[in-house]
């Protein structure tokens, strides 16, 4: 309290107000940053999110709805309507490839063969970022693993013996191999910059899921 | 009374406040990002476990016989113990590696046929007889298959996914139901 000409004066000096000032800066300095980092890191998981879902789509059409003989080996695999073992195109097949891998990888997954789709494409999503999806087929056929082959065995009661059996030896050749089993790997790729291509950023992100496709339909 | 100061005590108070809810922002974004990572972990393993179940689905509809005779014979045991990802090369994950991480499917030597972008494998934990319809026409036998998967999230994080499923099985055709 200041008595200046008889008056009293109570207030806050200008020395605190200034003090109060840049304490009051320097706490709003880091949430400047960090709010501004909060949008960038809400759209981190947004594009982490749509990466993931697009990714199972990918995985489980290719798992529980395509027939195992559709899928063909490569990277990026192929899909096709024609069925190798019985040598007829398969309408349903057809339209449901038609409908479905167009959904999967959107731009680029067709072919100049209308019956038939690649396992690769460029996504964009309502807001503007850009995913890559690509699915590679290995068939772990008899022959590329033959010297350490995938075995199928039980073990004999009473005895040291087992039933065994390579693929060959369960399986006619299709497609020219005897295949039982593929191997599939679908990646996404995609960039937290808006609009921008992730094979053109060399900060994209990737997520990847595996499985093994069994042939149950022969 | 005195009131000397008590701008900045005030801003003192404001600032805890705000230090308080920065605090809990930046826990709830962390939560954000370690979902994301439980939930594809997760999805990994539940992949794998739909793969044993197929893989264990293709041996019963090809040695259905044989599968029925273990039994009928008293074995014990697990009669399917042989179908483990890790057993065979072409199928076999491995463990976490930190060479995993240039794995890439769009350059074509960064994605060889015998490589895998994570670790992680699938068996089969169990397989019981339910039951067998012997003097049916169709000779049938119920079966339970239990499946077993797990990725190798590094660190020593395991994630773990497990599927049973019952199915009927001809003997004689392998036909699955």
């Amino acid at each position: 309290m200041k008595m200046i000409g008889n008056k009293n004066r109570n207030g806050i000096t200008f020395v605190e107000v200034m003090i109060a000032f840049l304490i009051l800066g320097l706490l709003f300095l880091p949430v400047f940053f960090f709010l501004t980092g909060a949008v960038r890191d809400t759209e981190k998981f947004y594009t982490e999110t749509v990466a993931i879902s697009r990714a199972k789509f990918i995985m489980d059409t290719m798992m529980f709805q395509i027939p195992w003989w559709a899928i063909k080996d490569g990277n990026p695999c192929g899909f096709t309507s024609y069925n190798m073992v019985t040598k007829v195109t398969v309408a349903a097949v057809g339209s449901l490839l038609k409908k479905a891998v167009p959904k999967m990888f959107d731009e680029g997954c067709k072919t100049a063969n209308p019956e038939e789709f690649k396992g690769d494409g460029l996504y964009t999503c309502r807001k503007g970022f850009k995913y890559r999806a690509r699915v590679k087929v290995v068939d772990l056929d008899y022959d590329s693993t033959s010297a350490n082959p995938v075995m199928f065995s039980i073990p004999i009661p009473g005895s040291p013996n087992k039933h065994e059996f390579q693929i060959n030896q369960l399986v006619s050749k299709r497609d020219d191999k005897f295949n039982l089993i593929k191997k599939i790997i679908v990646q996404l790729k995609w960039s937290n910059i808006k609009g921008k291509d992730p094979e053109q950023d060399p900060l994209a992100k990737s997520l990847f899921l595996v499985a093994f496709k069994s042939d149950l339909e022969g | 009374m005195n009131r000397n100061g008590i701008a900045i005590v005030v801003v003192l108070f404001f600032a805890f406040s705000i230090a308080i809810i920065l605090f809990f922002m930046l826990q709830s974004n962390t939560n954000l990002a370690f979902q994301n990572k439980q939930t594809l972990y997760q999805m990994q393993a539940y992949y794998l476990a739909h793969s044993g179940m197929q893989h264990a689905k293709l041996q019963l509809r090809l040695l259905p016989k044989e599968t029925y005779e273990f039994f009928s014979k008293k074995g014990t045991g697990n009669p399917y113990a042989d179908i483990d990802s890790s057993n065979y090369p072409p199928t076999a994950m491995g463990v976490f590696s930190n060479k995993n991480s240039g794995y890439d499917l769009f350059k074509a030597d960064k994605c060889p046929d015998d490589k895998f972008p994570y670790g992680g494998k699938y068996f089969v934990d169990t397989l019981e007889l339910l039951g067998s319809h012997d003097s049916m026409k169709m000779v049938q036998d119920g079966y339970k298959i239990v499946i077993k998967a797990q990725i190798d999230g590094g660190r020593g994080k395991i994630f773990s996914e497990e599927l049973a499923e019952e199915m009927i099985v001809s003997r004689y055709t392998g036909g699955i139901k």
